[in-house]
């Protein structure tokens, strides 16, 4: 099992550098950060060609390459482009903003969506069932930014003016109310919530279908035939033999979507303005930030990488029969 | 070794304690299909004493392992149910009972072990947990005595190293193994009736034998009843008391075991017996073949279902269905109209009666 | 992974439980026949019982259709402004009302479907055919072209969907054909896993080790076992794709990196509403209600789909 790990880390590596070269690429093609300055009139060809050199602009595109590559492994991840702001700061901000998010709306899900998935199994083709599953294709085939703006419709207009709020149940935009200090609970989850529940209808749709399907598979296997043979109380052969198989699958997809959500919601974030890892990623691409850019893409990766790592050794644990050499 | 019996739970006091541990009368189960209604019992009968070995025989889809299911309530509700009959276990109706006590008997006197052991047993649990499960599901013990209890039995069916091989999990044993693990959880609470459904169906030849020996083993040590399903006569002939015959959902012939073999009465049996090869006859050119298939058990026809197939088939067998009959010896029931004609053997034509000769299609 | 990135084939989200690119059992590998009529005659048979696939195929042909026709349908055109009935709602003259710039929404959403359309049959299409290449050369043929095929996926698959289409966008121009193309270039990995996966269970299949025995050709195995066996899978991923195209349109046009102006897409058009939807309520209603209806559509036609071309599938209703 050590050895796995470690071979896949290893191969992990270039991997990761592949990416980095390409997006580099890409980005040292489309952008030239000297351009505000060259454009501004005041400024000398002779002092645009000194800041230029500052930058180390100047260089060939390989050699500002490896040169970036060699303060990023050592953590000098440097400023940004356009402000001074720290990159790492910058990003450990938009990471952390991003991951309550995330977890949230991923903790919900997990819940809401494994018992919905098993109850539909068990009662298949019963109302609920019925429902479960028509809600279930709804919310895969709403687009996500479109669901938000109702959302923020139904919360931040219509509702205020049904019910004659002077403030929504809960905030249309932001993370906490402007110009508030310290850190008020209440304040958060009433900014929370919406977006949270935007995540957690689309992954809600796909886990409660996956568990269905999962459970409905196992509880027409033998294995569960013969529990009942047993004489096993009905609701432990649900759970302990039913559930405990049919969650292997879903587990290890939530492994890997829990490291997804370091990319953080483009759409949700940008409609709800909250600050996180996609609003970053989008600011970034606008402006050609690219000292903020290429770690912003090397860390999602490593993200996605680690988790997906861990999603097969959970099934490894998770299921005996699996054993990798 | 002392020690071996799990203290049973004493028998229903309302009823004495016969020696028919289980009485199916007219069980009929139907399965919903996309086709229509699948009569997959039609009616059967039978009865299983205290301590003898009843063979139900037939070929697939004939109703063998639908019964047994029926029998321990394991007929799934979404896709067919119990219409009509009785199963009286000591007395008791199963079909009129709360599913709590139903549940109550299941696994605990009454036991199944089931034809595919590698996906009959759960795949992430360790072996000995599945069988200390069965234990703790009945009995009040502690987690550590139903292990140990497990041990034992895993030692008892032969396995080796029991105590290490307990702890693991189902896909490291071998076909055979894990069929002995599976009667060892079958047997563990001393069930009155075990059924065996198929039990050395998926296994070597050579194996086979081990696990009838298994099988017999554990019927002498504990005395219980076992109702064994198979298709494989040689299996029958090695371990059955008695030998139930089953053909398209009914009972189509029942006899102590010699005198099946020595005097089959019905048609069906005598194909089944023909087909396969014996030493004590001379050996065959070629194995006999009942031609045809068995009837479809959506609309079953009303006469005798093995007329079709039927090499002595008359015109009566077409119209009127030959309820099950006694033959000249007692305990020996066929269902054909015949069974009354002296000297009717497999091979020899019987008296006053012309043997089809066209096709069977 | 939702927000339009996806780190799983989209077939995987419907369907049962194989994470993994596992080939269900076929037809014919089950050794199942029914007499007289043919497997295709038979798929559609079950096709036909899937009432809402049904009901979804002809929603989609009437919106193909009216989409198609959009320059004959729509009473204006979908720059055409009207200055004097900017933001109105919607009324007898305008049927959906207008936006900001007097542009009638009724015929934008018309056209913009007509692009939205376009694009969601060019990328699934496109995809379909390169994945399907692609997965059945890797799989059939494996060692390092299939070791190549998967390194390079993996690659793309580890970074969100969105991100890279972003990126991607950086160096286009915008154009309904340069979205098509990038996000085909993008989409046809996980259907080329699907096929890759489906391609090397297949071929430790029995009957393909028949096939070999009596001396059948690599072409003959490909053309005449495999690709048959496989192509249920591959037109109901096709068919999800198509939804997947969609929304990702939507939401790249949205955030202004897809379809640019002054072509309508309906993505383009929530854009262009956004900042006015709490006084022009319809112009974030209709063109989002549109893209549900298309790809819930979609979604369920390729639900009858999966029910009529896999055989595995158990039913039984009571």
């Amino acid at each position: 099992m050590l050895r796995f790990i470690l071979r896949r880390l290893l191969i992990s590596v270039p991997l990761l550098l592949v990416a980095s070269v390409l997006v580099f690429t890409v980005m040292h093609l489309t952008i030239d950060p000297a351009a505000g300055v060259r454009v501004n009139p005041r400024i000398s060809a002779a002092d645009v060609q000194r800041y230029r050199h500052d930058l180390g602009l100047d260089r060939s595109g390989p050699a500002q390459y490896f040169a970036w590559l060699g303060n990023f492994v050592r953590g000098r991840w440097g400023h940004s482009l356009f402000s001074s702001t720290s990159v790492s700061g910058e990003i450990r901000e938009a990471l952390v903003n991003s991951m309550v998010l995330g977890v949230t709306g991923f903790a919900i899900a997990l819940l809401l969506g494994v018992t919905i998935g098993v109850i539909a199994a068990v009662r298949q083709y019963s109302v609920f069932d019925y429902l479960a599953t028509s809600g279930a294709f709804v919310a895969l085939s709403i687009p996500v930014f479109w669901f938000a703006l109702i959302l923020q419709l139904l919360f931040g207009l219509y509702l205020v003016r049904w019910l004659h709020l002077e403030q929504p149940i809960f905030y249309t935009a932001g993370m906490v109310q402007p110009g508030s200090l310290g850190f008020d609970l209440l304040d958060r989850v009433r900014h929370l919530a919406l977006p949270a529940v935007v995540l957690a209808v689309q992954l809600i749709a796909v886990y409660s279908r996956y568990m269905r399907a999962s459970m409905l598979e196992v509880l027409n296997s033998d294995y569960l035939r013969t529990a009942r043979a047993k004489g096993v109380r009905e609701r432990r052969v649900i759970v302990h033999h039913g559930m405990r198989n049919a969650l292997i699958p879903l587990t290890t997809q939530a492994a890997i979507d829990l490291g997804g959500l370091a990319g953080g919601l483009i759409a949700t974030e940008a409609i709800f303005q909250w600050p996180g890892m996609g609003a970053l990623f989008v600011r970034v691409m606008d402006n050609g930030d690219y000292a903020i850019a290429l770690p912003w893409v090397m860390l999602t990766m490593a993200f996605v990488i680690v988790f997906n790592l861990v999603a097969d050794i959970l099934y490894a644990v998770l299921d005996p029969r699996i054993r990798y050499a | 070794m002392t020690a071996e019996r799990v203290p049973a739970p004493p028998p229903p006091a309302s009823e004495p304690a016969g020696d028919v541990v289980l009485e199916v009368e007219d069980l009929k189960t139907i399965f919903h299909t996309e086709a229509g209604i699948v009569h997959a019992v039609d009616g059967v009968s039978f009865q299983v004493n205290a301590g003898e070995v009843l063979a139900v025989v037939g070929e697939s889809g004939c109703g063998k392992t639908v019964t047994a299911l029926s029998v321990l309530g394991l007929i799934p509700k979404q896709t067919g149910r119990i219409t009509s009959g009785s199963i009286r276990y000591r007395g008791k109706d199963l079909l009129k009972m709360h599913p709590d006590e139903q549940r109550a008997i299941r696994g605990d006197r009454i036991a199944m072990v089931f034809q595919d052991p590698l996906t009959a047993l759960n795949p992430v649990h360790r072996v000995g947990a599945q069988i200390a499960e069965q234990i703790e599901a009945h009995r009040d013990v502690t987690g550590k005595e139903a292990w140990k209890r497990a041990v034992e039995l895993l030692k008892l069916v032969g396995i080796p190293n029991a105590a290490d091989r307990a702890r693991n999990f189902p896909h490291h044993f071998s076909g055979g193994m894990r069929q002995r693990v599976m009667i060892a959880m079958a047997i563990a609470l001393d069930p009155e009736l075990l059924i065996a459904d198929e039990p050395t169906t998926a296994l070597d030849v050579t194996v086979q034998a081990q696990i009838l020996r298994v099988l017999l083993d554990v019927q002498e040590r504990f005395g219980m009843a076992i109702m064994l399903i198979t298709h494989d006569l040689g299996v029958v002939a090695g371990i059955a008391d008695r030998v139930m015959v089953m053909y398209a959902g009914k009972r189509v012939e029942q006899a102590d075991v010699h005198t099946l073999y020595g005097n089959p009465k019905h048609p069906y049996t005598w194909g089944l017996l023909g087909s396969t090869t014996r030493v004590d006859r001379p050996r065959l050119d070629q194995l006999a073949q009942i031609p045809g298939a068995p009837p479809s058990l959506l609309a079953p026809p009303p006469a005798c279902r093995f007329a079709p197939r039927c090499a002595w088939a008359q015109a009566i067998c077409r119209e009127e269905y030959p309820e099950l009959r006694e033959v000249a010896e007692p305990d020996h029931i066929a269902a054909c109209h015949f069974v009354d004609l002296d000297d009717w053997e497999p091979d020899r034509p019987p008296t006053g009666l012309a043997r089809r000769t066209e096709e069977v299609t | 992974m939702p927000d339009g990135t996806i780190d799983h084939p989209p077939a995987q989200i419907l369907s049962p439980v194989t994470t993994s690119t596992e080939a269900p059992p076929t037809f014919e590998s089950l050794g199942m026949e029914e007499h007289g009529l043919s497997q295709r005659a038979l798929a559609w048979r079950r096709f036909r019982r899937h009432r809402l696939a049904m009901a979804s195929l002809a929603v989609l042909l009437l919106l193909a259709l009216t989409t198609a026709l959009a320059g004959v349908i729509a009473p204006y055109g979908f720059s055409e402004q009207h200055l004097e009935d900017t933001l109105q709602g919607p009324g007898a003259k305008h049927l959906l009302g207008t936006d900001t710039l007097g542009r009638d929404e009724f015929s934008r959403l018309l056209y913009g479907g007509r692009v939205s359309l376009l694009v969601g049959l060019g990328v699934a299409l496109s995809a379909g055919v390169l994945g399907t290449l692609i997965g059945a050369a890797a799989g059939f043929y494996g060692g390092r072209l299939d070791n190549i095929v998967m390194r390079v996926t993996d690659l793309f698959l580890s970074i969100p969907l969105l991100v890279v289409l972003i990126i991607a966008s950086r160096v286009t121009e915008g154009g309904t054909l340069d979205i098509v193309i990038v996000l085909a270039l993008v989409l046809w990995m996980p259907l080329a896993r699907i096929v890759r996966g489906m391609f090397l269970s297949l071929k430790e299949k029995e009957f393909i080790e028949a096939a070999r025995m009596i001396g059948a050709s690599n072409r003959r195995i490909i053309f005449r076992h495999l690709v048959p066996n496989s192509l249920g899978v591959i037109v109901v991923n096709v068919t999800l794709t198509v939804a997947i195209a969609i929304l990702t349109e939507s939401l790249l046009s949205f955030l202004g990196f897809g379809i640019q102006p002054p072509t309508p897409s309906w993505g383009n058009m929530l854009e262009d509403g956004r900042g006015l939807m709490t006084i022009a309520g319809w112009l974030v209603w209709f063109p989002g209600l549109a893209i549900l209806l298309t790809v819930l559509c979609v979604n369920f036609l390729g639900d009858g789909l999966r029910d009529a071309l896999d055989p595995t599938q158990r039913r039984v209703r009571a």
